[in-house]
Order: C-alpha cells, then sequence, then structure tokens
C-alpha cells in the first residue's frame, strides 16, 4: 500500500549521504563499481470516477487518501465497467488499492456480491485480510474477509462458506475444495471477481497448471450462473497482457500506466570480489551494520535460506553490529515467528532484517530507506522487485547490488544496463502440455461432468486414454470421474508436498522448523552444522523413519557442506534418431543423488569433513539426451565446457523451445555417461515421472539446437553471460564452460555451420 | 488408435491413483475403517497398547485416562518431539483384515455363476425405471414393522427436561425442581428462563421435530437418546432410510447403488436404485431427492457426515442441487453411546450380527464395492452377477438400519 505521508526531507538527506560516504570512504570505496541513479518520477492523481460508490470516498477519506494514481484509477474505471484486467505497475505503487477499490465498488453496490482472491503464498493471505477488515470497519460495508486455506481450522470452515463476501485462499486450496461446490453455493452464485495476485508467480509447469485450475474454477462458477471479472496483479514482466490472458482465458486489459511518484533511486553496484575483500556475507553484515548506523532501515536480500542466516549471525556476533537489532526472515520459521519479525520491522523496533525471496512477495513491512541485495536474485524481475522495496514514500532511496564472485554475478556487475535496461523475464504459460491437461480433465471431472468434442484434439485422445483405463467414463452429459481416490492428490500443482522433517531442539523438544526431505538431506545430516535464528546449532540425529532431526545449540566457528553425487541412468528408451552424427535419444532417466558425504570448512579453508551413509534419492523422469562422441573438433577446446555451455543455453531458451520455466528443466552433462561410456548431455524434466518437456525439446530438435546456436553465435559477450550460457541456478558455479565450443557442437548437431 | 503418448500419460496418472490406494487401503476397508474410528470402541480385555480394528489404544495407564476420545484420532505422546513426527508422518491406523485375493476371486466366481447370462435387471431382480433407461429400480416388500414411541409420552418427557433451556444444567435443573418448577409449563412463569421455557413450550406444542432436534442436539449432545425419541413425533411413514454405495469415499466418484425403505401399512417397502452405467447417475440422485423431499426425515448409519453429503454433492455435479436440508437421525452415535464396549467394534453389520443376531449370507464386504463396479463396468453384458452383489450388500445395510432403528427406540428413555 502507497502511503503518502510527507516526504519528510532528513530521510533523504541520510540516504544522500549514506551513497555520498560509500563512494569517498577508504574502506569502501575500492568495492563501489559504479553508482547510477534512476531519476524520480512524478505523481499522477486522478479523482475518483463519479459514478464510484461513496463507500469508495469514505475508505479513502480514512486512509487519507485525497486522489487516486492514475493507474488505480484507471483500475477502478475498468473494474466499474466490467473489464478483465492486469496490473503490471512497479513494486509499492499501490496495487492492493487499484484491485481493492472495484472490489469494494461492486460489493458494496451488490449486498450478495462476493469475490475471490488468490494469492501464491499463505503467508501472504494474513496480511491481506488486515487490509480487507480495515477496508471494511472505515467504508461501512460488510465482506466479512475471511482466509481459507490448508490452516483454516474444520469448525470455522462452514462459516466462511456461508458468510465470507471476500475469501482469501491460494490455488492448492482451490484445487482440492473444488468438488465440493455444492457446498459454495451462495459463494459460486454470486461471484463477481476473481483476484489474481503476484501473478508473475505463475509461470513454467506451475503456472501451466494454475492457468488449468483458473480454468476448471471458471467453469464451476458458470454453472452456478456466475461470470466473474477477472483481476490479476502483476511484478513487471515482459509479457503481461499475454500472460494475463494465457492464464485467466480472457482477453485482459493491461493497466501498466504507473501513476505513483517514485523518489531518485541511486543503485550501486558493489563488487564483493575485488581484490582483499572478506567474503561476500561478511560484507553483507557490513553494509547492513554501516546503513543502519546511519540511520537507514534496511533490508537485506540473500539468495539462500543460508545466506539470510549467516549475514544474521554474523551482524549479532560482529563489531559494531551488537547494539543493533536485526534479525533473519526465510521460509521455514512458523507462521507466528515470521509474523512477529513482520511487526517488529514494521513498527521499526528492528532496523535491520535479513531476508530470502520470502519478503520479495508483497508482505507489509512498512518503509524502507535502503536495499542490499546480496548476489544476483536470478532474473532483472527478480532485482527490481527487491530493489522496489525501498523508498515507498516516494523519498530517495538506495538499492546496493553486492556482485558475488560468481560468473553469473560479475557479469551483471560489468554490465550495468542487464539490470538499468530492465529488460524484464516472460511468464511463461503451455496450454497444450498434454501431461497437465490430462491431469486437470480427471480433477475437472470429479467437478461437473466434462463435455469433450472427440474431434478436437488433443482434448478427444487424452479424454480416450483416459477412458480407456477406466479412469473417465462416458455419459450422455459428458466424462465423469469415475477412479477410486482423489485425482486432486495425484496431480501435484507444484514441486512441493514432499515428505517434511521437523528439525527439534534436541534440549527443550520444541520445534523449530520444518525442511524438505531433500533440504534435510543435504543441510541436516548428522554433523552439520545448521543456523537457525541467526545461531550456530549441530545435527545430532537425523531420523527419516519418525520424519525428525534434533539440533543442539553449540556455537561453533565452521560450517559444513554436503558432497553430493549425480547420475543419470536410462531406464526406458522411446526412440533415437540421429543429428549431424550426433545419437540424440528420448525415454525415461533415474536419477540417482545421493550425499555421499560432508567437508567442514572454516571460512573457506577445509578443516576436515567425512564419509557420510544416507539414504540415495533417485528420482525418474523423462529425458532427452545427446551422445556427442569424443573425437576431437576444431574449435573445441574443453569438450565438457562445450556441453556444459550448450546445455545451460538449452535451458535458458526453453520457454521459447518449450514453453516452460527455466527451473523447470534440468540439464546434466558428462564425459562418461553410465550408459555409453562416452559425453553425453542430458536435458530431463524437473517433475517426478516426466511431464513432456524433454520430449517436446526432442520432436524439433535441430530447430531447437540451432536457435540455441544462433543465440551463442550471436551474444556479443567473450566466453559466456547471463542472456546465453550463464545459469542462476548452477550447482558449479558455470565451470566449466566453453562459449565456443557449444557454438562448434551446435552447429554439428543442427547441420548449421 | 495406438498413441504411445497419450497411453504413456493415461499410464503415468494411473499408476499414481493407484499408488495413493494401496497407501489408503481399499476403499471400503478405509470407510469402514473411518466408521470404526469414529465408532472407536476399546474392548474390556484390550491388551494396552495394541491396535484393535484400525484404532490405536491407549497404553495401560490409568483408568480412564488412557481411554481415547472418541471421533479423535488417538495419539499416545509424552514426548513432544515424538508428537511432532507422528503428526507429520501421520500413522494411518492398520487397515482392518481384508478377505484375501483367493477369497475375493471365489467370491466373484460365485456371484458371476449365480447370473450367467443375465442382464443388469434381472440379476438384480429390477426392471429399468420410466427416468433412465440404465437406472434399475428393484422394490421389495418386507415385514418388518417400524416403530415409534408414544408421542405424548415424548411430549411429557420432552417437557420434564429443564436442562433443553440454555443456561440450566443439572445442578440448576434440581434446583428449579425444589422451588417447585416441575417442567417447562411451569418454568414459562419464571423470570430468567421464562422465555426460553415459552419458546420451547410452543415447539413442543407444534410438534416442530426440525428444531427440537436442533435444541436437544445443541443442549444434551448428539448422541442423547432423546434426540432419537424425537422420532415419536413423526408418523413412520413419515421416515425414509437410506444408504448409499460409491465407487470412491472423496465425493468426486458416481453412486452407484442407493438403498430406501419406508413404512407403508405394517410393512417395510424397500426401494433400491441401481445405476447400470454411470449415466443412470444423475437420475438415480434425482430420485433420491425426490423421495427425500416427499418425507419429514432420514434415518441413516453415519449419514451425517457420509451418505447425505456425498448425495448433495453428486446432486450439484450434474446440475440437480438439493436446497432442502431435513431432519436426520443418524444412528451411529445413539448406537455408539447404547452398545460402547459391549460389541466387537460400532460397523453396522457388526451390530446388526451381534446385538440384533442378524446374519449376513454370501455379503459382499463393503471394501470391495468399488473394485467390483469397475469391474462390471468393464463388460457389463458378461458381469451382471458382480452388479448384483453390490445390490445385495446395500440391501441388508438398509434393512439393518431400519431394525437397528427399531432396537434402538425399544431401549427407551434411559437419560434421566
Amino acid at each position: 500500500m502507497a502511503d503518502r505521508a510527507d516526504p519528510a526531507a532528513t530521510p533523504d538527506e541520510r540516504v544522500r549521504a549514506a551513497v555520498a560516504s560509500l563512494g569517498m570512504d577508504a574502506s569502501t570505496a575500492p568495492f563501489v563499481a559504479d553508482v547510477r541513479t534512476v531519476p524520480a518520477r512524478p505523481a499522477r492523481l486522478q479523482p475518483l470516477p463519479g459514478a464510484a460508490d461513496p463507500a469508495i470516498g469514505r475508505y479513502l477519506l480514512h486512509r487519507g487518501i485525497p486522489a487516486l494514481y492514475a493507474h488505480q484509477a484507471q483500475a477502478l474505471q475498468l473494474g466499474m465497467d466490467g473489464r478483465d484486467l492486469i496490473l503490471a505497475t512497479a513494486t509499492a505503487s499501490g496495487k492492493t488499492l487499484s484491485f481493492g477499490l472495484p472490489v469494494l465498488h461492486a460489493l458494496a453496490r451488490d449486498p450478495d456480491a462476493t469475490a475471490l482472491f488468490l494469492y501464491p503464498l499463505k503467508a501472504l493471505t494474513h496480511d491481506q485480510l488486515e487490509v480487507l477488515l480495515a477496508m471494511e470497519r472505515t467504508s461501512g460495508v460488510d465482506l466479512f474477509p475471511a482466509v481459507y486455506d490448508g490452516d483454516t481450522p474444520r469448525v470455522r470452515r462452514p462459516r466462511v462458506r456461508q458468510q465470507s463476501r471476500i475469501v482469501l485462499s491460494n490455488p492448492f486450496e482451490m484445487h482440492e475444495t473444488l468438488p465440493y461446490h455444492h457446498l459454495w453455493r451462495r459463494f459460486w452464485s454470486n461471484l463477481r471477481f476473481l483476484v489474481i495476485d503476484e501473478a508473475h508467480r505463475y509461470t513454467g509447469v506451475f503456472g501451466s497448471h494454475v492457468a488449468q485450475l483458473l480454468r476448471r474454477l471458471l467453469r464451476v462458477a458458470e454453472a452456478y450462473g456466475s461470470r466473474p471479472s477477472v483481476v490479476l496483479a502483476s511484478a513487471s514482466i515482459a509479457n503481461p497482457g499475454e500472460h494475463a490472458q494465457a492464464l485467466s482465458s480472457r482477453p485482459c486489459a493491461v493497466v501498466d500506466d504507473d501513476g505513483s511518484p517514485a523518489g531518485p533511486r541511486h543503485v550501486v553496484f558493489w563488487n564483493g570480489a575485488a581484490d582483499g575483500a572478506p567474503s561476500p556475507f561478511t560484507q553483507a553484515r557490513d553494509l547492513l551494520v554501516r546503513l543502519v548506523g546511519q540511520g537507514l532501515k534496511t533490508l537485506c536480500f540473500t539468495q539462500s535460506r543460508k545466506g539470510a542466516e549467516l549475514v544474521a549471525s554474523l551482524v549479532a556476533k560482529g563489531r559494531g553490529g551488537a547494539g543493533l537489532k536485526v534479525a533473519p526472515y526465510r521460509a521455514g520459521y512458523l507462521p507466528e515467528e515470521r509474523r512477529r519479525v513482520e511487526k517488529a520491522f514494521r513498527d521499526g523496533e528492528i532496523l535491520g532484517l535479513v531476508s530470502t525471496n520470502a519478503l520479495e512477495l508483497g508482505i507489509d513491512v512498512g518503509d524502507l530507506d535502503a536495499v542490499v541485495v546480496a548476489g544476483y536474485p536470478g532474473s532483472v524481475s527478480a532485482f527490481w522487485q527487491q530493489a522496489g522495496r525501498a523508498g515507498r514514500r516516494g523519498g530517495e532511496s538506495l538499492a546496493i547490488y553486492l556482485a558475488f564472485e560468481g560468473i553469473l554475478d560479475q557479469y551483471v556487475l560489468r554490465t550495468p544496463d542487464v539490470l538499468l535496461g530492465r529488460r524484464y523475464e516472460r511468464a511463461t504459460i503451455d496450454l497444450e502440455n498434454e501431461h497437465i491437461l490430462a491431469g486437470h480433465m480427471l480433477c475437472a471431472a470429479t467437478e461437473l461432468p466434462v463435455a469433450v468434442d472427440e474431434a478436437a484434439q488433443p482434448e478427444g485422445r487424452i479424454a480416450r486414454g483416459l477412458a480407456g483405463r477406466g479412469l473417465l467414463r462416458k455419459t450422455e452429459a459428458g466424462y465423469v470421474y469415475a477412479g477410486i481416490t482423489r485425482p486432486q492428490e495425484a496431480v501435484k500443482l507444484d514441486r512441493i508436498g514432499e515428505a517434511q522433517i521437523a528439525l527439534v531442539d534436541a534440549a527443550t523438544n520444541d520445534l523449530m522448523e520444518t525442511l524438505d526431505l531433500e533440504r534435510a538431506l543435504r543441510e541436516a545430516f548428522p554433523g552439520a552444522v545448521y543456523l537457525h535464528g541467526a545461531k550456530t546449532w549441530v545435527v545430532e540425529l537425523l531420523d527419516l523413519q519418525e520424519g525428525v532431526a534434533r539440533l543442539r545449540r553449540q556455537d561453533v566457528d565452521w560450517w559444513t557442506v554436503a558432497v553430493t553425487d549425480k547420475t543419470a541412468e536410462i531406464v526406458e528408451t522411446f526412440g533415437t534418431r540421429e543429428h549431424g552424427g550426433v545419437q540424440a535419444g528420448t525415454g525415461t532417466i533415474r536419477m540417482t543423488h545421493r550425499v555421499t558425504g560432508y567437508l567442514r570448512k572454516r571460512f573457506d579453508h577445509v578443516i576436515g569433513g567425512g564419509p557420510l551413509d544416507l539414504p540415495q534419492r533417485t528420482f525418474q523422469t523423462t529425458a532427452m539426451w545427446l551422445d556427442v562422441p569424443a573425437a576431437a573438433r576444431p574449435g573445441v577446446t574443453d569438450l565438457l565446457g562445450a556441453l556444459h555451455a550448450l546445455e545451460h543455453a538449452m535451458v535458458g531458451l526453453a520457454p521459447l523451445a518449450v514453453s516452460c520455466d527455466p527451473a523447470d528443466l534440468a540439464g546434466f552433462s558428462t564425459l562418461q555417461a553410465s550408459h555409453s561410456g562416452g559425453p553425453a548431455l542430458f536435458l530431463y524434466d524437473g517433475y517426478e515421472g516426466g511431464i513432456g518437456l524433454a520430449e517436446r525439446a526432442a520432436e524439433d530438435l535441430s530447430r531447437f539446437v540451432g536457435m540455441t546456436r544462433d543465440l551463442l553465435a550471436r551474444c556479443p559477450c567473450e566466453s559466456g553471460c547471463p542472456a546465453c550460457c550463464l545459469s542462476p541456478r548452477c550447482g558449479s558455479d558455470n565451470q566449466p564452460m566453453d562459449k565456443r565450443g557449444a557454438v562448434v557442437l551446435a552447429g554439428e548437431i543442427s547441420g548449421l555451420r | 488408435m495406438a498413441d504411445p503418448r497419450h497411453d504413456r500419460i493415461a499410464d503415468l496418472l494411473k499408476s499414481r491413483l493407484d499408488a495413493l490406494r494401496e497407501r489408503d487401503g481399499d476403499l471400503g476397508a478405509r470407510r469402514d475403517r473411518f466408521r470404526a474410528r469414529r465408532a472407536a470402541v476399546v474392548p474390556a480385555a484390550a491388551p494396552p497398547g495394541e491396535a484393535t480394528d484400525g484404532v490405536r489404544v491407549a497404553p495401560a495407564a490409568s483408568g480412564a485416562a488412557a481411554i481415547p476420545r472418541f471421533g479423535e484420532p488417538f495419539v499416545p505422546a509424552p514426548d513432544a518431539a515424538e508428537a511432532v513426527g507422528r503428526t507429520l508422518f501421520a500413522r494411518r491406523a492398520p487397515v482392518p483384515e481384508g478377505p484375501s485375493e483367493a477369497e475375493v476371486e471365489a467370491m466373484r466366481a460365485r456371484w458371476m455363476e449365480a447370473h450367467r447370462g443375465a442382464t443388469p435387471a434381472e440379476a438384480v431382480g429390477g426392471h429399468p425405471s420410466a427416468r433412465h433407461r440404465d437406472l434399475i429400480e428393484v422394490l421389495e416388500v418386507r415385514t418388518v414393522r417400524v416403530g415409534v414411541g408414544d408421542p405424548f409420552e415424548l411430549r411429557q418427557r420432552l417437557a420434564r427436561t429443564l436442562p433443553l433451556i440454555p443456561g440450566v444444567r443439572e445442578a440448576t435443573s434440581h434446583r428449579l425442581r425444589q422451588e417447585g418448577f416441575a417442567d417447562l409449563e411451569a418454568l414459562c412463569a419464571h423470570d430468567r428462563f421464562g422465555s426460553q421455557a415459552r419458546c420451547l413450550c410452543r415447539l413442543i406444542r407444534e410438534d416442530d421435530t426440525a428444531r427440537l432436534a436442533d435444541a436437544v442436539g445443541n443442549r444434551l449432545g448428539r448422541s442423547a437418546p432423546l434426540a432419537l425419541a424425537l422420532a415419536s413425533l413423526l408418523d413412520p411413514a413419515d421416515l425414509l432410510f437410506l444408504d448409499i454405495e460409491t465407487m470412491g469415499l472423496f465425493g468426486g466418484s458416481p453412486i452407484v447403488v442407493v438403498g430406501l425403505a419406508h413404512a407403508l401399512g405394517g410393512a417395510l417397502q424397500v426401494r433400491q436404485w441401481v445405476a447400470a452405467s454411470p449415466d443412470a447417475e444423475a437420475a438415480l440422485v434425482r430420485e433420491v431427492a425426490d423421495a427425500a423431499a416427499s418425507h419429514a426425515a432420514l434415518v441413516t448409519f453415519n449419514g451425517r457426515a457420509f451418505d447425505w453429503p456425498y448425495v448433495c454433492g453428486r446432486a450439484a455435479f450434474w446440475g440437480h442441487p438439493i436446497l432442502s436440508d431435513p431432519a436426520h437421525f443418524d444412528l451411529l452415535p445413539f448406537s455408539r453411546r447404547a452398545w460402547r464396549g459391549t460389541t466387537t467394534d460400532c460397523r453396522l453389520s457388526t451390530l446388526a450380527r451381534e446385538v440384533l443376531g442378524l446374519h449376513r449370507q454370501e455379503d459382499l464386504p463393503g471394501s470391495l464395492v468399488p473394485r467390483f463396479y469397475q469391474e462390471y463396468l468393464d463388460d457389463p453384458a458378461h458381469r451382471a452377477g458382480l452388479l448384483a452383489a453390490i445390490a445385495v450388500h446395500n440391501r441388508y445395510d438398509v434393512e439393518e438400519t431400519v431394525r437397528l432403528f427399531g432396537a434402538l427406540q425399544a431401549l427407551g428413555d434411559d437419560d434421566g
């Protein structure tokens, strides 16, 4: 929510002084690679549309808001006209108000009307509930807003279904609850608005699932005679209109003419790998301590949970930080704990906060002066979402990009235009993925009969395939589900949901937090040093049977890393084909991840370690692979580097080639594949059982590899950059990497030389 | 039409669903377990810590405190960490022993043989209904008398029950009696409780079963015998006994058979609707809705949690929502209260056997209903016997519900 209190002059001066001192102090100047200032943007205001319900006026009066920003007024007008729309304005531009006002208007006009608000995370709904409760109090319109999610107690559910006019929920809950639509008759029959916040999060496979879920949801609403307006809100992405339509199935007006004011934003490019630099986390701590000491309320984003804990613990014990109030914030903490930290930060009790991207979404933590982005967050959109957290009052603000020593981080540091040019990433939705379509067809057939046009493809064939296995049965009204167990449980919207391990304080038996199994094996193995609450704990025991890890509080000055081993094994081959001397295959593979041991490190020195006997994790999925003959090629100096670069570039192009998010597809390159003993490149679906991505990549392989070759060959960088073959998700810091070699290989495979 | 990709996708989904099914145990076993757990009965002689009928029994501890609270899975966890582990990895109670594969095979063979060459309608002994050609109606009249108590006596009993008034418990009730307020009629003149008493007296005068049921349920609990005795206010012909058979437990799979029973003269008419194909389910659900609308109250065994919401869900699925909310006598809580500790478990068939002395012959275990129906659907022309097995099982359930109702009524008023 934008707050339009007087932009006080003093904070601005403090920000300017902080920027100036960074560049002048002998201790900091050597690290400052560049300082750019994004100029201020003035506010553009518009009066409330004349036809708006008086309730809106009352509400704005209470909030002390005399006029709306241009985009808010536009959204309200479109909403009043019954149009579907997507808001794609900057962080902190008052998006909640933008979609809240049209809903308030509709609900004030029609005392039966209802609205459904969907958020990608449970944590967000509680924050938004407060806003809506305040809206109810001050507008005088009975909204009975309520959260309905997995945490809602059973006894409270009937009342929400029968009474609430605004229900806040998430896609996972709707996925489960849709078959019981008859319990929601009043709600569905009067549904006027479907609000989808943080729409940019619904990308790739997850987004494609949500797109199908929303179709199911709108189908149920239609069965009750409702056609709600759809309002989406998104962070900046390259394709808001296209994304909104793919997600919601409706053409949406794009509201991106941001009328909110922004003060000058100073962006400092900080080289965390300059000569003589301490560890990047120490630098993050120093920056945080320094800025907080200069009176700036500062949020430091780290790119991992461990990073957040590390920085907060360094603050707690380091020089100058002792008296400061800094807390860590991340997923995994219990909700009460998170809410306590949010509130303390909002109220100014804590001046510095270290967080993972858990705070990137719209959780209200009040006004901030400065943000430290420690490490490249993986995308331009994410950087601006984090940086945009500062300067909520339209005052001056500071964002520091702290580049780690990784190749990708350093590239962004050297090329500030990557960030400043704001070439946002696209959000990708695939409406044709047959795995996803089939799963949702089953789910839909538990909700209402599904009429399928037998001639239409692929629906007709999918339905026949499912009917052939007795999962669907054909009736005059359409297909109905005829399986025994809930398909909603077999069709997961996202990868989350596997077994959870409880971390327990061995001394008190208190639950500290929960981790998924994969992460527990990597981070909470016996002997591991685990950071929680900015303190070090040592894992005594990991009991996978009981799902519990016991940790004991102990001050240690080392940390641990798991040593993992990764192999790919072909289980079944669907087919192979030759492309320019390279065998391309598709099939089912078994990936095996095993934690074989660990290293104990003090700073960056290995001081010990040992073997570990932990169960291996196997994962079966579909893959495509390229068997590349080990023959010498002119121009390829490092075959593994060339394969690695080609693998990354192909994954990077996945949104265009196979309509998924790069994170949905994984790659693996080796010189000694288990099936051939020779060099091979694997691309595989990051989903148990496979979800059709690698198969699709193999379908038109020459074209895909040709595109990849063009990308690599035309990219002006010398030896790789995030625009071609450097990946933020690489497990081996983008090493080795042979971009030129990849161009040669790709030319060979695609037949373009 | 060989399409390996679509086949693979369908196979993958099927294998996931099968895995879930395996995890949960067969549907019916789950439903039985669900019922058993809700009806948890701890036999006096159960060795401590042993699982009995899918219910974890408390480890030996001090008497009553060790008996699990009914309706809640029991977690023996003095240790917090252990509790955490348990909740996260919720161990499912052991599934009651089902029939072995060989027994299932033998059962299947007997049913198929008994109805070899029969059409579905012939096998179940019915005829296609007017509403849908695949919906089979099976009618049977039994010489079972549906009895209810004496309404005059019940009204007096209600009037004597002062704790029906909010705010009045045993102690207050006792005091009020000593002050001369013997019944609600007398209490109408009371300063504090007068208005509530007048309201209740009006409900009793008007025989408002539904609102009286609310009052009794809220004040005395769902299992209070008085709540069941309210049926005395109704004509026996106004009670509709109901039991359904389904392909799934979660509400998203079709209902395949519904059994309805009601008093007709001095006898019992049992009417079953059998879906010979999923196409018939819409018509089946409408028959149930019509029957429910023409009766004042439903009588079921666990129907409050399962059968009736399921019917309502399927009615909405087919676009013919049921808007009425009839009075409902669910016999499960009353049975639990009446026979707790005296029977092996609290499943309908167990109660019928151990309390009423009714033995089923050649009965299909409920857990096999979905499987038999799936197999029937794959070849309806030759497997009508499997459909008959389900219909017979359902008829047992309905008739036993009726007899159990009679037995519970006969127990009379022991709620002081």
